[in-house]
């Protein structure tokens, strides 16, 4: 029983096509998580600004004028490598 | 952080995972509900034009696959139908193995909590028909110590969101036919999962002892500790539904659900035969599956074939095109109703001579 660590996604090698070249097939799976990313954010932002207008917390170019601090600059560049890793994550076994 | 519930659902560990599931629940929507109707008018158009089958003559499977495979949107329905089943069932054992201590935590709390209702035996051997991945879960519903929870959450999805209330199970639980003469002290729930029609059937009978069973461990781990959440006294037993080791005669109602697409055909008879010798005189039993029928249209056809060869689901052809009215009229019950749900599935209940 495997109760240590998740499956590697079931996409390899065997993966099914089911468009006329496998390539297209791996860029719709792309698509799909590329959705799924910025749904996320939308879900998230929504609900942050919502709560901040709520408690009068968030004065109009407070988000436009932001600058993060080197630190969070450094996690932000993290975030961004893994994103792209998952977004791109099908193509790695093409 | 414990996010609470949404329904009886546990809500993921983090919003991220839970906006992630709920995009591809859209997605599935999307494939089912606007995708799926274009292709079958263009599998229709295609089976029409396709004259080598003869008139009046269904095309093979080989035929239709061939002839539906030509189609590109085809071709587009089966990649994000199985893309979207694989990036659910990802991120769901993602989520949840990022707190699997917490998890387990939960189940072995339940089993000090409320002892002597979760039945097994470490002598227990899963057959390998019962071993696959079925809808491409990863380790099914025996390879893995989580497989309920992620079952639950990947159900929703499955679902398109109809799986926070137990909204089918208690539909079915409300459709499983009573004995006429009213007495009902045992009820059997043969195959299930994580036990929600189990507390479904508890609560509709609430003075009989409720049993559900399973061949996965993990889901009737999770179902045990999802019934003691609910505060439903239920009892959860790991055996085949072929040799279940229950005794004779013993129930007054057994509901099988959604279990025969999930076991190989040779089997229907042993269960169906299994069935008949724990009923009482007088005892139902309703089965709730796919609808039988050796007379599908050419795109449920092509969906069917599509489940079996892409999402595992290799039984269920072989049920779709079998005589349950037949087999268990074969075997000595008596059927007193088959129909269909009002869903997408049907109901057949029969009853054990008295």
């Amino acid at each position: 029983m495997n109760d240590s660590i998740p499956a590697a996604r079931e996409i390899d090698a065997s993966e099914p096509a089911f468009l006329s070249h496998p390539t297209l097939d791996r860029l719709v799976t792309v698509v799909l998580e590329l959705g799924a990313q910025l749904w996320i954010e939308r879900d998230r932002r929504q609900i942050l600004e919502a709560i901040l207008a709520a408690n009068g917390a968030l004065p109009i170019d407070a988000i436009e004028t932001y600058r993060h601090s080197p630190d969070a600059q450094a996690a932000r560049e993290s975030d961004k490598k893994a994103f792209v890793e998952r977004l791109f994550d099908s193509l790695k076994t093409l | 952080m414990n996010r609470g519930m949404t329904g009886l659902l546990p809500r993921t560990p983090t919003l991220e995972d839970e906006s992630y599931l709920a995009y591809f629940e859209g997605v599935r929507n999307f494939a089912i509900s606007t995708l799926f109707p274009v292709a079958a008018k263009q599998i229709e158009a295609a089976c029409a034009n396709n004259t080598t089958a003869g008139p009046g003559t269904e095309l093979p499977i080989s035929t239709l696959r061939k002839t539906a495979d030509a189609l590109p949107m085809v071709g587009a329905w089966k990649r994000v139908m199985r893309s979207q089943q694989q990036s659910t069932w990802h991120k769901i054992r993602e989520s949840l193995y990022a707190n699997q201590a917490q998890y387990e935590q939960q189940l072995d709390d339940a089993e000090r909590l409320r002892p002597n209702r979760l039945h097994f035996s470490a002598d227990f051997q899963v057959p390998p028909y019962a071993a696959l991945p079925i809808h491409l879960q990863p380790g099914g519903y025996v390879g893995d110590s989580l497989a309920g929870f992620v079952f639950h959450h990947g159900t929703k999805v499955f679902y398109q969101g109809a799986n926070d209330q137990d909204e089918l199970h208690r539909d079915v639980v409300r459709m499983t036919a009573e004995p006429e003469d009213g007495r009902v002290r045992q009820v059997l729930d043969l195959g299930c999962s994580i036990g929600q029609c189990t507390t479904a059937l508890k609560q509709r009978w609430p003075d009989a002892e409720v049993t559900g069973l399973d061949v996965g461990l993990p889901m009737l781990r999770y179902a045990h500790k999802r019934a003691t959440d609910l505060g439903v006294d239920v009892h959860f037993t790991q055996a085949l539904a072929e040799n279940t080791g229950l005794l004779d005669g013993k129930y007054d109602v057994i509901l099988a659900y959604i279990l025969f697409h999930e076991v190989p055909s040779r089997l229907f008879r042993p269960i169906v035969r299994e069935v008949k010798r724990l009923l009482r005189p007088g005892g139902t039993f309703t089965i709730v599956d796919a609808p039988n029928s050796t007379q599908l249209p050419a795109p449920n056809r092509v969906w069917l074939d599509f489940d079996a060869q892409y999402n595992c689901e290799p039984y269920s052809p072989a049920f779709v095109a079998s005589d349950f009215q037949a087999l268990l009229a074969d075997e000595g019950l008596r059927l007193t109703e088959c129909g269909p749900t009002g869903g997408f599935l049907m109901r057949t209940t029969s009853v054990k001579p008295v």
